[in-house]
């Protein structure tokens, strides 16, 4: 039994020197493959992989890499197979950083045809790894520049949303407390035990909230209001939902009026309220916005550019920047598109919501987040 | 001579039955686990073709990080410890004495083993949070965590611990105490050294569960409150820090790879023979008003540590603005227009059921020949083997899955946009279950039975279909039950993994739950509530063909 | 016939068998008796197959059983506390070894009904193990294992965990049966009455070797060494040299040792014997008497008259001679 115990592992030994063998030659194998003079012997295998310029479009299948929130309505995407024969296959790769990341490690062998779902945040990091190839679309024209970060179009801005604090309307009313209206006075003592926020180290609302009070206090500046922030007793969670629902007074019953949450999120206690409602019973608080740009990718070795182009241009028009808001509850980036009413009547969009240079985010965001824990949780 | 032949013609028949038994699941661990594991440790620790010591050196110098590691390990430690003190009762009870409800109570103290956290998260919160119901806030502190990984790992004292306990002779008790020693006494001279390969093997369950464990620690932990798991996330998928999350990720492992060895060391003393009886035998219906009273309060017990916090969960979904009604529920199987929910709740229930299916008739096939490496042979390849099986357990799930990402990317193995992909994740995470009801079960038939069995004209396969194949089945049924379950409530690790979009119960429930308005927190607890229930009507099942085994989870 | 030459069995250094010859004739019922330990059940297993050997052979009329598993010899076997199958009815438990041989289903079941018959088990077929008494247990796994009627039939202390009025009844039970069904049988145990009572002959085992063989007739009357004596209970062994010294009476072909059986002595004021009384027990319908000799030689003495003596007394005692057993050694 011993001695076929240490063949046991000696199997397992191999296996692993097999499999790991198997990945290091594999860029070889894929790039002789095409050479192979046995594969143009037989007419019916030449399901070539370069004909890309000519597609019969209802035999291609693009794979569409996003984060795991925008699955949720994959739906979406119907019209676009309807209106093109192209097929979509949806891929979920988690949070956007995960996402991201996982783009990166596969760089070469990519997951899919079309990267969508990352913000601003994570902008330098795509750019900087070059995982997309350029495209820019017909449509891109109906961008706004400022959301536009990329000028060579690796990437193409398509939807937006800000993140603000939100209020709950009856606690001010109740307490007859004046809901705030900057970030400065938050460290008030008249605030004290208001606010709930998420940890930026595993929230996105998170990491763009610290954002944007980067953006209003500057790097010299922030820090000290967050410990500001502490001193008033800010609670932090690690997440939106636990945020929303569990400490928000409004939504979760909790005991904090002021929670880091999303500027669509009034309108969308306006459409899911049970039983429905005329008015929001929450408001977003303008001067805390954060600008969050999604942007959209033609992933680098694919092998369906002319599709995945065509994907982008659909992207960029009303067939579906008309429902991303009572979808998705993100904004369309063509300003021109027209917001359904509850998007018109209980949020704002900020003229000038804060913003932070993407390189400048790639560049700290790590010593930003490990100040931040330091000030806040330490 | 011939005689001489004839062994090594019958060893070498042994060593081929053995490898054949052992291709599919050294197979399945080595593609699915240790060749991904191992990718993304190399390309964390070996960047640029040759091995760099710095990152792993600051990991094990850096304050930070060392106080990382001293939380995971002591949090990691006191949940095992409270979660022996607070289940051994309870585990007496459930095998020792016969009452009205048992199996149904046995059942439900399953149901939170597979819970997905966030629910976990809320119903908690909701109780001992921040202006929860029980008017104290425990948010942050390490009891919430202690209790919260309490009320998960119960089950596996209940079902390890419980499993063995009902089957120990009471005679050798009984002994002890006309030896003269009291109660107290008998148990810890006697009962508790007989009972120690189960505590043992339950504690580095609960251990491993505890030590890698992510979303309790991010949810109720409160800000600031790290395990080497999170911070593993934090690095890896957030900062794609891999030389950082690949040292990380070795002390983690080196610590899953301690208590494993020391779990192992106890598997080896549990082969002890026991002279196991069966269940009949041991358990009774509670006589004495003493005994009426012990099992009064460990049922009323178990019903405020389970219940309590499923209550919270019912209560929520039975909530509506209209006062109490089924409103969330009539919701999710009309979700109209006034929802996210792309697809219908039967449809994530049967993407669910799929899955569960696979799943569990993998881990069925492959945990039953693992099992039956583990439980027939005696070496000590057997024992490390056992132990790799025990290591998805204890490995970040985002190692796991990034490893995935990265290895399984070529010819046939890219499942990386193939469905089977979930299942084969649930699987390498039901594992560990199957192979622990089994392989107990396997140990314990008498081989006198298949000695019995070959004297009277049956072969070797033959013996193994007549005497094994109907004594393991019931256990294999029980496995693959537990396998079910794992995956209905799985979503941590294959959050992490890229995936086809299709919608599960959890998945489902956590769209929700990451949406303002009312209805959809609602409906989220509604299907919560739903997984809740098709959990423990598969435990139930499992309950009903457990009766008189000897096995332990 | 079954053919053990130079036998050997051992587990890493223990050698539990060493070098054993044996011969058992077809139709015989062979008795495997000695203390725990001495390698009997080993032997057994051996035979079953069920343990391989280091060396020697082990023939059945002939044909070398090294090649044959277990399950092809043909032999059955009982076991110690039965291994019955939890998982099966008793009549199925009894079906097993015929479902083997493929027989078809309406033999199987007129087969197994004989066999329950022929143990007192009619109308228990569809039982489960566990509703059965100790008794019922024993007799399930002797109709079990002779249901294939085996060319050889094995029993390893098959009557060990029950109670002796139990016992003695299934002893005489067991022997009927066996005579029956004139299997060749090899029986382990280690109770001598149950040896005497089944066998035709019985081997005496001592650490692997074979101490003494023989029918139960030669044991008794003329046991070899001091060994088998002791284990057939005798009591009073004093060397001849010493005996002869002491003027006791020795039989015709002296061995070493002299056996006096205690029941053998009476009260002789001509007898050989000069001893004091050193106590007395009570024993229901006798008394256990030790006595001492000059030299200090004790003896038992089974007293049935009266008075009986008192201790410090002394007395004179005679011998029947067929009380008087040799010892070779």
């Amino acid at each position: 039994m011993g001695c076929s115990m240490r063949r046991i592992a000696l199997i397992l030994v191999c296996f692993s020197l097999l499999a790991a063998s198997c990945s290091d030659d594999d860029d070889q194998t894929t790039n002789t493959t095409p050479d192979d003079p046995v594969e143009t012997d037989d007419p019916v295998e030449t399901d070539d992989p370069v004909e890309t310029d000519d597609p019969a479009p209802s035999d291609v299948t693009l794979t569409l890499v996003s984060n795991d929130a925008f699955s949720s309505v994959a739906y979406l995407l119907d019209a676009f197979t309807t209106d093109t024969g192209i097929g979509i296959e949806l891929l979920a790769g988690g949070d956007a950083g995960s996402m991201v990341n996982q783009a990166i490690l596969t760089k070469g062998n990519p997951l899919g045809d079309v990267i969508y779902g990352f913000d601003n945040s994570f902008l330098s990091r795509v750019l900087d790894a070059e995982i997309t190839i350029p495209y820019e679309s017909p449509g891109a024209s109906v961008i706004p520049p400022e959301m536009q970060l990329d000028a060579d179009y690796n990437v193409t801005a398509v939807d937006f949303g800000d993140v603000c604090i939100n209020y709950d309307k009856s606690w001010f009313e109740d307490n007859g407390v004046a809901v705030p209206e900057t970030l400065a006075q938050l460290i008030e003592p008249e605030y004290d035990g208001l606010l709930v926020v998420e940890n930026p180290a595993t929230s996105s609302p998170g990491l763009a909230f610290v954002l944007a009070t980067i953006s209003q206090f500057g790097e010299d500046g922030w820090l000290d209001y967050w410990q500001g922030l502490v001193d008033n007793d800010v609670e932090v969670v690690s997440g939106w939902d636990e945020a929303y629902y569990t400490s928000f007074s409004w939504a979760g019953g909790g005991p904090r009026p002021l929670v880091v949450s999303y500027a669509s999120s009034p309108p969308a206690e306006v459409i899911y309220a049970d039983p429905p409602r005329d008015d929001a019973p929450t408001g977003v608080l303008v001067e805390s916005c954060f600008r969050q740009v999604e942007y959209i990718g033609i992933l680098d070795g694919t092998e369906h550019e002319a599709e995945a182009q065509q994907l982008i241009d659909w992207w960029l028009s009303d067939a579906l920047q008309a429902e991303l808001p009572l979808n998705y509850f993100v904004f369309p980036i063509n300003p021109d598109t027209a917001l359904p009413q509850e998007f018109i009547d209980f949020t704002v969009v900020p003229d000038d919501p804060h913003t932070v240079d993407p390189a400048l985010i790639a560049e700290n965001r790590e010593a930003w987040l490990d100040d931040w824990t330091t000030t806040v949780l330490r | 001579m011939a005689n001489r032949t004839q062994l090594r013609s019958n060893r070498w028949r042994k060593r081929v039955g053995v490898a054949a038994i052992a291709a599919l699941p050294v197979g399945f661990i080595t593609i699915f686990f240790l060749y991904p594991v191992a990718s993304i440790l190399w390309r964390g620790m070996v960047p640029d073709g040759s091995f760099d010591p710095a990152p792993l050196k600051r990991v094990l110098t850096q304050p930070e990080l060392r106080r990382i590691a001293w939380f995971t390990l002591w949090q990691a430690a006191a949940s095992t410890l409270a979660t022996l003190v607070v289940a051994m009762p309870g585990a007496y009870v459930l095998s020792h004495y016969k009452f009205r409800g048992r199996s149904l109570l046995r059942a439900a103290v399953t149901i939170p083993l597979i819970l997905p956290t966030v629910v976990v998260g809320i119903a908690f919160l909701a109780l001992a949070g921040p202006g929860g119901s029980l008017g104290v806030d425990l948010k942050g502190s390490i009891w919430l965590i202690l209790l919260a990984h309490v009320f998960y790992n119960y089950a596996v004292v209940i079902r390890t611990v419980g499993g063995l306990w009902g089957h120990l002779d009471p005679r050798i008790e009984q002994a002890a105490r006309v030896l003269g020693a009291g109660r107290i006494q008998a148990f810890r001279q006697v009962t508790l050294p007989l009972l120690r390969p189960a505590i043992g093997a339950a504690a580095s369950i609960v251990f491993l569960f505890s030590f890698t464990s992510f979303g309790v620690v991010l949810l109720l932990g409160g800000a600031g409150r790290e395990t080497l798991e999170v911070e593993i996330f934090r690095q890896t998928a957030q900062l794609l820090n891999l030389p950082v999350a690949a040292s990380l990720a070795i002390v983690q492992l080196a610590g899953v790879f301690v208590v494993l060895t020391i779990y192992s060391r106890y598997q080896e003393r549990r082969t002890v023979e026991l002279n196991l009886r069966p269940s009949s035998e041991v358990e009774r219906k509670p006589s004495t008003p003493g005994e009426k009273r012990l099992v009064l309060a460990n049922v009323v017990f178990m019903a405020a540590l389970l219940f309590v916090p499923l209550g919270v969960l019912v209560k929520r979904s039975l909530t509506t603005s209209d006062g109490i009604g089924l409103a969330h529920y009539r919701a999710l199987n009309n979700p109209g227009s006034n929802s996210i929910l792309a697809v219908s709740p039967t449809e994530a229930l049967t993407n669910s059921l799929k899955f569960a299916l696979i799943a569990a008739l993998l881990a069925l096939l492959i945990g039953g020949l693992a099992a039956s490496l583990v439980g027939y042979g005696r070496s000590r390849a057997t024992q490390w083997f056992d132990s790799l099986l025990m290591l998805p357990l204890g490995t970040s799930a985002v190692t796991v899955g990034f490893g995935f990402l990265i290895s399984l990317d070529r010819g046939i193995l890219d499942l990386r946009s193939k469905e089977i992909i979930i299942p084969l994740a649930h699987t390498l995470v039901a594992l560990p279950f199957v192979i622990r009801v089994m392989v107990p079960i396997i140990r314990s038939i008498d081989p006198r039975l298949r000695e019995a069995a070959a004297t009277l004209g049956a072969g070797p396969v033959r013996v193994w279909r007549e005497i094994d194949l109907p004594i393991v089945a019931k256990a294999g049924l029980v496995g693959a039950g537990f396998a079910a379950a794992v995956s209905l409530g799985e979503f941590g690790a294959t959050t992490f993994i890229v995936r086809p979009n299709v919608a599960t119960l959890p998945v489902t429930i956590f769209r929700l739950l990451s949406r303002p308005g009312a209805a959809n927190f609602g409906m989220a607890m509604a299907m919560s509530v739903v997984l809740m229930a098709v959990t423990g009507l598969i435990m139930l099942f499992v309950e009903h063909f457990r009766a008189g085994d000897v096995g332990s989870f | 016939m079954l053919e053990i030459k130079g036998l050997t069995v051992a587990y890493g250094d223990i050698v539990a068998i060493k070098g054993l010859d044996l011969t058992i004739e077809r139709g015989e019922i062979v008795c495997l008796l000695g203390p725990s330990g001495c390698g009997k059940s080993t032997l057994l297993r051996v035979i079953a197959g069920l343990e391989p050997p280091r060396s020697g052979t082990v023939t059945w009329d002939g044909q070398d059983l090294a090649s044959l598993p277990v399950h092809r010899r043909g032999f059955g076997l009982m076991f110690q506390d039965y291994a019955l199958f939890p998982h099966r009815t008793v009549a199925r438990n009894v079906a097993f070894g015929l479902e083997m041989m493929k027989q078809s289903k309406t033999q199987i079941a007129e087969r197994v009904e004989e066999v329950l018959a022929l143990v007192g088990l009619d109308g228990y077929g569809d039982r489960t193990i566990g509703q059965l008494s100790g008794g019922q247990l024993q007799r399930v796994a002797l109709a079990r294992s002779i249901a294939p009627s085996p060319h050889l039939l094995m029993f390893d202390e098959p009557l060990g965990s029950l109670d002796r009025s139990l016992r003695d009844r299934l002893v005489v039970e067991l022997h009927d049966i066996l005579n029956e069904i004139g299997a060749t049988s090899v029986y382990v145990t280690h109770d001598q009455e149950e040896a005497f009572a089944l066998a035709d002959r019985v081997l005496l085992l001592r650490d692997g070797e074979i101490e003494q063989i023989g029918s139960p007739e030669e044991l008794w009357s003329r046991p070899r060494t001091p060994f088998t004596a002791h284990f057939l209970g005798f009591r009073n062994f004093v060397t001849t040299d010493n005996a002869l010294r002491l003027g006791w009476p020795v039989p015709d072909i002296p061995g070493n040792h002299v056996v006096y059986r205690p029941d053998g002595f009476s009260l002789d004021d001509d007898g050989a014997f000069e001893v004091t009384t050193k106590s007395r027990t009570y024993r229901g319908d006798h008394f256990l008497v030790v006595v001492v000799a000059a030299d200090g030689t004790e003896l038992e003495v089974v007293v049935r008259w009266q008075p009986v003596p008192q201790a410090g007394e002394q007395l004179r005692l005679a011998m029947e001679p067929s009380a008087i057993v040799p010892v070779d050694e």
